[in-house]
């Protein structure tokens, strides 16, 4: 039994490992025969289990591309900020490849303004930040990944963490994880197809949106308790909304001062008023990569209203992500929508 | 900064031997007197108290009633500076009805109090946020209001983290710059030592423990060379004013720029960054011209393009490059050439909180490299 489990860890660091160089082989390609000014994809970062966003200009560069379980930014989010001469390559997961349609869909970008590099995901993104609610004070000195588990050192102990408590909330229940469109794709060999873990196996099983469903349930109090405690901790400082690509306003409400809207004080009611107002925002929009909560820099939970907003989208208009060319879900009519706040149903 | 002091500062009477299981009741006495702030679990609720995941913060805690024990930890996330310069903090609050305008100033009547426990790099801070507050023709009445009120009881550092960087920046695990009284951490005792002629008040709660031995300061000393140790990043700063001062316009500012998602993260979380905005709150307002308000001063950051957006529209600091490069010239350029003190106390904070990971010890080095290259070419 344990011989099994080590052979499968190894066939699990070296699926990365293939992908990694996959990666490097098509972004060589990407830059030697396609007009790109350059490939967006991710560093080693400074601390253990993290990753910086790279951008890829020469073949110089490449050896610097790292594919990981903690590639924790939707890269998107630097599509838009550069102005662009040229194509621009980009390395994307699939919740991510829908974060672009959808800015492809309101005409931000073009479509063959880009080369999508998808990839497909393996468990999903590990949350940095649920670790640090696990280990708790102490900093991470050392973290390695092996199969479903992860490795944690502090210089106190050494922990050992399941990846169903530490994978990102929407990669825990996501049962898309192959990129739908794209220009490249990274094939895994069947071999080195990922292990089965009966952790995680278990949420590929019930409702995508389990999470939010047993939330509903729950009494209002309750849910406004959480969220207060939540957003308590909140201190503004909008790394959620600048690490969304979905939040590209010139001018985002919260910055408005003529007129002003938010009276930027820290209290409790100003912070739910933005993150309500930016959830409102994201409605039939948000494709759910939850870069936003995994850029908190104080660990706040948001990622259930975003979910909310994704399972009310399902659950009206039948529509789980947004598809390439599709209306605006939100912006568009049709005479099937259902509403009932209009007239009644019966 | 080490060892500043006079020459008795070493001798044996310096230091006074607190053992561990009557830290309480030193904390105790203090509480009669001061009140305190200390390291404490974020989550009061006694049964999760134990549990590791319990964040420790910084607060004011009431050892007479409660109970209290005495955490470790390498540093606290959030730094103190808050207790002195609040996130929002309410300058003055007022009721306009007709003519009659009724202003009432906030907060006049402050206790002593004491930060207990905080490390060298966030006493520090407070040197460069004293600096900040009193430059200029004015002395900043809200900040010195309570920090004239303020004893730093610092702890020595025997376990830094892997993104402390203090001894690039003039500071180190084992400096007592800044700190009105000290301790070091031994097994089973504290030394205590007092620092500052404010910390000369502590003398009374100190005087009846005995004197620390030749072999406790010997450990105390090994404990010092074992903590710089720890910190492997050692940055050469003495030029950075110098150095940076021919890079305004290079393009490695657009380079870091372009991953830096204009968040106010390392802003927040830094210690030392001061800036702030004065906003008006207007709580109640009614037809008979009855309104109700205060003016409140919360922390603001030059990161995020408002922070410098003028009334006609324009915005000198528009391109998010220009606001990295302001981050960095602020603590490593403008600090120097205005006040001669570095604004950064290598506390590692923003390397911990970037959403992006960039590491400002990275964004340092390079920056000398490339001053370096520019000189050579020149």
């Amino acid at each position: 039994m344990e011989q099994k489990e080590e052979n499968k860890e190894i066939e699990k660091i070296g699926k990365m490992e293939e992908i990694q160089n996959s990666l490097k082989r098509i972004v060589k390609q990407i830059l030697l025969e396609e007009e790109v000014e350059y490939v967006l994809g991710f560093e080693p970062g400074p601390l253990p289990l993290t990753a910086a966003p790279l951008f890829i200009e020469s073949e110089d560069d490449i050896e610097r591309l790292i594919w990981t379980d903690y590639c924790n930014l939707n890269l998107v989010k630097f599509l838009l900020e550069q102005p662009h001469t040229k194509k621009v390559g980009i390395i994307l997961k699939n919740c991510e490849i829908h974060s672009l349609i959808v800015l492809i869909n309101e005409k931000q970008i073009k479509r063959e303004d880009v080369i999508i590099i998808g990839v497909p995901c393996d468990y999903g993104i590990i949350d940095l930040n649920k670790i640090k609610k696990i280990i708790g004070n102490s900093e991470i000195i050392k973290g390695s990944i092996e199969g479903t588990k992860i490795k944690i050192l502090t210089h106190k102990e050494e922990q050992i963490i399941n990846f169903d408590k530490i994978l990102s909330d929407s990669c825990l229940f996501c049962k898309n994880k192959i990129p739908d469109e794209f220009d490249y794709q990274i094939e895994v060999s069947a071999k080195k197809q990922t292990p089965n873990s009966e952790e995680l196996m278990k949420y590929q099983k019930i409702d995508e949106y389990q999470d939010v469903i047993e939330f509903e349930a729950k009494a209002a109090q309750e849910r406004w308790n959480y969220f207060t405690s939540e957003l308590e901790k909140c201190t503004l400082c909008m790394a959620c909304r600048n690490a969304c690509p979905l939040c590209y306003c010139k001018i985002c409400f919260i910055d408005q001062n003529q007129p002003q809207w938010f009276d930027k004080n820290d209290d409790l009611s100003e912070k739910v008023l933005f993150h309500m107002t930016r959830a409102l925002h994201l409605a039939g929009r948000c494709a759910g990569c939850d870069a936003c909560s995994r850029a908190c820099p104080e660990g706040v939970d948001i990622h259930l209203i975003y979910k909310k907003l994704r399972k009310s989208v399902r659950d009206r208009w039948n529509i789980e992500k947004v598809e390439l060319g599709s209306k605006s879900v939100l912006g568009s009519y049709n005479n099937e929508d259902p509403q009932e706040f209009i007239m009644s149903e019966e | 900064m080490e060892g500043t002091g006079n020459q008795n500062q070493n001798s044996q009477d310096c230091f006074k031997v607190i053992p561990k299981e009557e830290l309480k009741i030193f904390l105790e006495r203090l509480n009669k007197e001061y009140k305190l702030i200390l390291p404490t679990h974020k989550n009061k609720d006694k049964s999760k108290e134990k549990t590791k995941n319990n964040e420790l913060i910084f607060d004011y805690v009431d050892v007479l009633n409660e109970e209290y024990e005495f955490p470790e930890y390498q540093n606290i996330r959030i730094a103190p500076k808050k207790f002195l310069f609040p996130q929002s903090e309410v300058l003055f609050s007022y009721e306009i009805e007709g003519n009659n305008i009724k202003i009432a100033e906030k907060g006049a009547e402050i206790n002593n109090q004491i930060i207990f426990g905080i490390r060298n790099c966030d006493a520090r801070s407070f040197k460069i946020l004293d600096t900040f507050f009193s430059s200029g023709k004015y002395s900043d009445p809200y900040y010195f209001n309570k920090r004239n009120h303020t004893l730093l009881i610092g702890i020595a550092c025997n376990e830094p983290m892997t993104t402390c960087f203090c001894t690039s920046v003039n500071g180190g695990p084992y400096s007592v710059e800044g700190f009105d009284a000290v301790l070091y951490e031994l097994p089973e005792k504290y030394l205590f030592q007092i620092i500052s002629p404010n910390g000369e008040k502590f003398k009374p709660y100190v005087e009846s423990y005995s004197n620390a031995s030749l072999e406790d300061l010997k450990l105390k000393d090994q404990n010092a060379s074992h903590a710089r140790e720890q910190i492997r990043v050692s940055l050469n700063l003495d030029n950075i004013e110098m150095e940076l001062e021919g890079l305004y316009n290079h393009e490695i500012w657009q380079k870091i720029a372009r991953t830096c998602l204009k968040c106010g993260a390392c802003s927040y979380i830094c210690p030392t960054c001061h800036c702030f905005d004065v906003q008006e709150k207007i709580e109640k307002t009614d037809i008979v011209g009855k309104s109700i308000g205060k003016r409140v001063r919360i922390w603001d950051t030059c990161q995020i393009p408002l922070f410098t957006l003028e009334a006609s529209g324009h915005n000198p600091r528009a391109a998010g490059e220009k606001r990295t490069r302001q981050r960095i010239y602020h603590k490593f350029n403008y600090y120097l050439k205005n006040y001669d003190i570095l604004g950064c106390v290598g506390c590692g904070r923003c390397i911990q909180v970037c959403p992006v990971n960039q590491d400002i010890r990275k964004t340092l080095v390079k920056v000398q490299e490339i001053a370096k290259n520019v000189q050579e070419g020149d």
